[in-house]
């Protein structure tokens, strides 16, 4: 069953979890010029921000948001994935006032810029700190359909292919020279 | 003044600029901690005063950062675990229990029911622990001196309890994928029994010596009102919320281990200011009082440790897994991120105090410096977590 | 008239200088030794006890850490203020000592306004204290030095309200006369014909002193010390002699005015009058260990909306009664 926060909102991929295997509800990939639009409608529903989170993959930088609520219990979690040359979202900050500390730890761990945020510089690394920590080397990057756990898909956009099977090694050509040797790393 | 100290060079960091002082100058820059003694560690607000009335108020974090998460990519599953007593120095059995959670989910362990009881026993005596230490550092914000002594002498009773199985008397690393490092002797059950009389017997002291006197009242009563929408926007959680009056406990919400088994209330309060707060936290420790009456007589024998246990060499199966717990401060969240491999992917923690002290620069405006001291104190922060 | 040294009058000052000094100073080792052992004691702890007999010395071991210790100036203080502010913090207090009769004839100077001259003396305190602040260049010193200045000079009104009824009754300002005025019982104390006069001036005395639940200016958990942030060994040891002594001052007037001085029911004596001090400070002594601190506009609305018009109220009723019977 649908959530009505979810109607209207044009996800690409839209899955619903098992609450005892994962610890979401519902995971949902957005574009980044959706991201504002559903924070308007779960600060509508009655959900808080619990965390943002980011991730280096192969595919570029998946952020997630993860939003609960006190009397439904249910984590969703929105992702949205970013390119590697502009890592650029815009803030959710003027819905969720907690997200402006959530969006600049992440700035200074994975340099995604929010734009919008009232204060965009470091939080918890030094003001003039170049290097942002939890950005992975070339190689050591995994493609995202090896890292998350895949829900029951409801919903998914035309051509969202990220977690397509990877039978034919026909990736796009700038992934392929990231991804490296992806199985036998360890 | 033209001193070398407002030249280039010395002029003060970003936030001290970004603090420069409007034309009007009647207002002051005040830069309060890291090392200020109610700022609780290496907590660092920038405030900008009228007299003693604060116009704008910033936190500046970072100065405790030790960047776990970037640990947790260069080491094993089971090595991690020293780390997770190391977040929240005040309850780190709720960091071992998130994260041991995360990784038995992850796994597909199955957890012997007596470790269950012993994880639940053990997290619960921390949780009063570290209640107690924060009405003894908030009172003392107050200055009150006093009571941090008295809240010490319990605590000292639960730390020379906890210290027996878990061998250390601060950082905790005690859980382990699977179960739990040490059994619990009959002497410790012993110990726990004779411990929640006394801890009860106590609490009518704490009310009659301080909760009641009017001094206290007046520097609790009406400061730092947080209004439930405000905590939501800010994503507060713990007591902090439940003061604003939603009894949202995570141990209630989504359930783990053999919380839904027990008798146990979760303490509201309607009047959202740092009297609130105190309050839960007080009604908090006699529930957990009640947890552990019932824990240490419904604990069964048998193994404390699966086998098959994660070894040091273990690799997690390829997942992604959010795991939530009730730490003594409020929501704590682990998220592991694994491709299969020894060491987890990516290790997202999620620390309650970040989010409670996030809303601290909008509840300070417009009070004054000692209600500013004393919203601090009832927000019960623990640095290393926030800044982790 | 010439006066010399050997002039018996000018004599009589300098020893009595010299034993207040003295007196001071021992005074101020035997109180930390108290602050130290009750706070122990409220705090379910022994309290000092390592250095000599039940910690004996430690007081000694204080002094000797305090003056050893170096002498620093923050960059950008007044060097002038600064330095200044403790040697006028304490100069005050031996002036102070100068009329307070121990016992009929133990009193360092016959002063007629004895009382005047201790008020007078008093507020010379916040003097130090506001350039102690302004002096250091140190934002915390400045605020602690404003919250000393609003609240001594908040705090003065109804102490001289407190101390005008008794004066009224017995029309003088001279200790001796009033400590022999009342009788050797209790019930013939000020503080049993004055109790209100008594219990303002007591909470004004706290407050004058800056000791808890009324110790805003250096309020170490909002101020991290107030006003003398910056200072360290003696300079730090001199504010600290001072505060004492004020405090010892403070009760000597409540014992002279309020508690029937030297007379005690049986063997009067200036014992009796250093037992009833020093019951006061330990009260003092108490409430700091007790009490969490107010905050600073609680402060200002205690004195101004309860203690201010209850000692006026105080005053007229004294007043009338004086004029009608």
């Amino acid at each position: 069953m649908t959530p009505a926060w979810l109607k209207g909102l044009s996800a690409l991929r839209t899955e619903a979890h098992q609450r005892e295997s994962t610890g979401l509800a519902w995971s949902v990939f957005i574009g980044p010029d959706q991201i504002l639009e559903a924070a308007v409608r779960l600060d509508g529903e009655g959900y808080f921000l619990e965390d943002v989170s980011g991730l280096d993959a192969t595919e570029g930088f998946l952020v997630t948001y993860h939003f609960d609520h006190w009397q439904r219990p249910g984590r969703v979690a929105l992702r949205v994935l970013l390119t590697r040359e502009a890592p650029i979202l815009p803030s959710i900050s003027g819905v969720f006032g907690g997200a402006e500390w959530h969006e600049r730890e992440c700035r200074d761990f994975f340099g995604v810029q929010f734009e919008g945020n009232p204060n965009p510089g470091a939080l918890l690394l030094p003001a003039d700190f170049e290097i942002h920590p939890l950005c992975k080397e070339a190689g050591e990057r995994k493609p995202l359909r090896e890292l998350l756990t895949q829900g029951e898909v409801i919903a998914s956009a035309e051509g969202f292919d990220l977690f397509a099977p990877a039978e034919e090694p026909a990736a796009p050509p700038d992934d392929a020279a990231d991804s490296g040797t992806p199985e036998e790393e360890d | 003044m033209d001193s070398v100290f407002h030249q280039e060079p010395f002029r003060g960091d970003y936030y001290t600029r970004r603090f420069e002082p409007g034309p009007d100058d009647s207002t002051l820059i005040l830069n309060m901690g890291p090392q200020h003694p109610s700022t609780h560690g290496v907590l660092r607000v920038v405030v900008e005063l009228e007299g003693e009335y604060i116009l704008r108020a910033e936190p500046v974090l970072g100065y405790l950062h030790r960047m776990h998460e970037k640990m947790g990519e260069t080491r094993s599953y089971l090595q991690y675990m020293p780390n997770m007593g190391r977040v929240d120095y005040l309850h780190p059995l709720a960091w071992n229990h998130a994260y041991v959670c995360a990784v038995e989910k992850l796994g597909n362990i199955e957890v012997p029911r007596r470790a269950e009881f012993i994880r639940v026993i053990t997290s619960e005596l921390n949780r009063i622990s570290s209640h107690l230490l924060w009405w003894g550092a908030y009172l003392l914000d107050l200055g009150a001196f006093t009571p941090i002594m008295y809240a010490f002498e319990e605590r000292e009773r639960i730390q020379d309890l906890l210290q027996e199985p878990t061998g250390s008397r601060l950082t905790y690393s005690f859980f382990r994928p699977g179960g739990v490092a040490a059994d619990l002797s009959p002497e410790f059950l012993q110990g726990v029994r004779e411990f929640i009389p006394y801890m009860r017997s106590r609490l009518p002291m704490y009310k009659d010596l301080v909760t009641d006197n009017i001094i206290l009242r007046y520097r609790c009563e009406e400061v730092g009102e947080l209004p439930l929408d405000m905590a939501r926007r800010y994503g507060a959680s713990g007591p902090v919320l439940r003061a604003s009056g939603m009894a949202y406990d995570v141990r209630r919400a989504e359930p783990y281990s053999v919380y839904p088994e027990l008798e146990f209330a979760t303490p509201v309060s309607q009047r959202t200011d740092a009297m609130g707060r105190y309050k839960v936290r007080l009604a908090e420790i006699e529930e957990s009082l009640k947890i552990l009456e019932q824990a240490v007589e419904m604990i069964p024998e048998g193994e404390i440790l699966v086998k098959g246990a994660p070894k040091p060499r273990w690799k997690a199966p390829a997942g992604e897994v959010y795991q939530a717990v009730e730490g003594a401060r409020g929501k704590i969240g682990v998220h592991i991120l694994s491709a299969g491999s020894a060491q987890p992917y990516r290790i997202k923690l999620r620390a309650p105090g970040f989010s409670n002290l996030s809303l601290f620069a909008e509840l300070a405006k417009g009070t004054l410096l000692s209600d500013a001291v004393s919203i601090l104190g009832s927000l019960d922060l623990v640095i290393p977590e926030i800044d982790r | 008239m010439e006066a010399t040294l050997l002039d018996p009058r000018m004599f009589r000052i300098v020893a009595a200088a010299m034993a207040l000094a003295a007196f001071v100073g021992l005074n101020a080792l035997v109180l930390v030794y108290l602050e130290r052992k009750i706070a122990g004691h409220v705090q379910r702890r022994p309290g000092p006890f390592e250095v000599g007999p039940h910690g004996l010395l430690q007081p000694l071991a204080d002094a000797l850490k305090l003056i050893g210790k170096q002498l620093f100036r923050p960059a950008g203080a007044d060097a002038l203020l600064f330095w200044m502010a403790p040697v006028v913090s304490f100069i005050p207090v031996l002036p102070l000592f100068l009329p307070i009769p121990f016992d009929p004839d133990l009193v360092a100077m016959h002063v007629e306004p004895g009382l005047l001259l201790i008020l007078a003396f008093t507020g010379i305190n916040v003097l130090a204290l506001c350039m102690a602040g302004w002096g250091s260049n140190n934002k915390w010193s400045l605020l602690g030095a404003s919250r000393a200045v609003a609240q001594s000079v908040a705090y003065e009104i109804p102490l001289l309200m407190a101390l005008l009824a008794v004066t009224f009754m017995h029309g003088s300002l001279n200790l001796s006369e009033i400590v022999e005025a009342q009788g050797a019982w209790p019930w013939q104390w000020n503080a049993f014909i004055q109790p209100v006069a008594f219990i303002v001036y007591f909470t004004c005395a706290v407050a004058e002193t800056n000791r808890a639940p009324f110790d805003l200016p250096e309020a170490e958990s909002e101020l991290t010390a107030g006003f003398h942030t910056e200072y360290s060994g003696m300079g730090f040891g001199l504010f600290f002699l001072a505060e004492y002594a004020n405090m010892i001052v403070v009760c000597a007037v409540a014992t002279a005015l309020f508690l029937g001085g030297w007379q005690g029911p049986f063997f009067s004596g200036w014992w009796w009058f250093l037992a009833k001090t020093y019951a006061l400070l330990m009260v003092i002594i108490w409430f700091r260990w007790t009490y969490p601190r107010v905050r600073f506009d609680q402060l200002l609305n205690i004195n101004w909306k309860w203690l201010l018009p209850l000692s006026m109220v105080n005053l007229m009723v004294t007043a009338l009664v004086m004029k009608l019977f």
